[in-house]
């Protein structure tokens, strides 16, 4: 089974920057390329207008990941933002893209500190279509 | 950076391709295998003085058997490690890894549970998952 897509959820947190320097690495080590998905989570009250703001508003961090691997030498790397619950949101993406690896990190926005994996990445894990690196 | 990978095995239908796919990302990372089996005994402590642990301790050695002959069929090398414990297999794990500096756990979601269609993500692999010191690599049945 050789990985060559490889979808790395990203969510602006303070833990991102981690996950990312590990994506890459890892991409250039495998060859694999990276798509870095940003998942805007708004409540189903949002209007259409409010979600397209908020996307506008929200499209740079996935772009800036990629931005930083395609300066650090990775060849192959895509970004892209979608709307939905977050966790059921990763697992669409990934078995629509047929992705072979999804990377993510096992904390993100969530203030509750002593969680020792976060409810996002609970989910990935329990639910994903493919193998789940789970980065600390 | 080269990898560390801690692989354990127990012996499921899962193993084979959990330990192949170890092998893959070794191939393409660099980096050794060591193969882990824990038998697990879930009784206290003191209790386990009355049991006869060999056969069960044979019978660990017999699936990392298994396992090596996979990385061997796949052309790389293994370590083996075997433990013996008397609690949850997955603090074994977690352990392991921990006192052995691994860079990298891949094991599988869900290994022999009976119920294995309604869990998503067996225990060991949920415990390992939330407590591991490194990042884990959780391959899908």
């Amino acid at each position: 089974m050789m990985i060559q897509k490889a979808l790395v959820p990203v969510d602006g947190s303070s833990h991102m920057s981690g996950l990312v320097a590990k994506a890459i690495d890892f991409a250039k080590k495998t060859g694999c390329t990276l798509t870095f998905l940003y998942v805007v989570n708004m409540p189903p009250t949002a209007t259409a207008s409010e979600v397209e703001k908020q996307k506008a508003a929200c499209i740079r961090i996935p772009e800036e990941c990629m931005e930083k691997a395609a300066s650090q030498g990775v060849s192959a790397v895509f970004s892209t933002v979608e709307v939905g619950p977050p966790g059921d949101t990763i697992i669409n993406v990934a078995e629509g893209g047929k992705y072979d690896l999804i990377i993510i990190g096992s904390k993100g926005h969530s203030s509750l500190k002593t969680l020792l994996v976060g409810n996002v990445a609970d989910k990935v894990m329990e639910h994903s279509p493919c193998p789940v690196l789970l980065s600390k | 950076m080269v990898e560390s990978i801690l692989v354990p095995v127990d012996g499921s239908e899962t193993m084979e391709r959990t330990v192949s796919f170890a092998c893959d990302i070794v191939k393409m990372v660099g980096g050794s295998v060591t193969l882990l089996h824990v038998v697990a005994l879930p009784i206290p402590a003191e209790q386990s003085a009355y049991i006869n642990l060999t056969p069960m301790e044979k019978w660990g050695e017999k699936i990392l058997q298994t396992a090596e002959d996979i990385v061997k069929g796949k052309g790389c090398k293994a370590d083996r490690i075997l433990k013996t414990d008397m609690q949850n297999a997955g603090h074994t794990i977690v352990r392991v890894a921990r006192e052995g500096g691994f860079t990298l756990i891949i094991i599988h979601a869900r290994g022999h549970s009976r119920i294995s269609t309604l869990i998503p993500l067996g225990s060991v692999c949920h415990t390992v998952a939330h407590r591991s010191p490194c990042p884990v690599m959780i391959v899908r049945p």
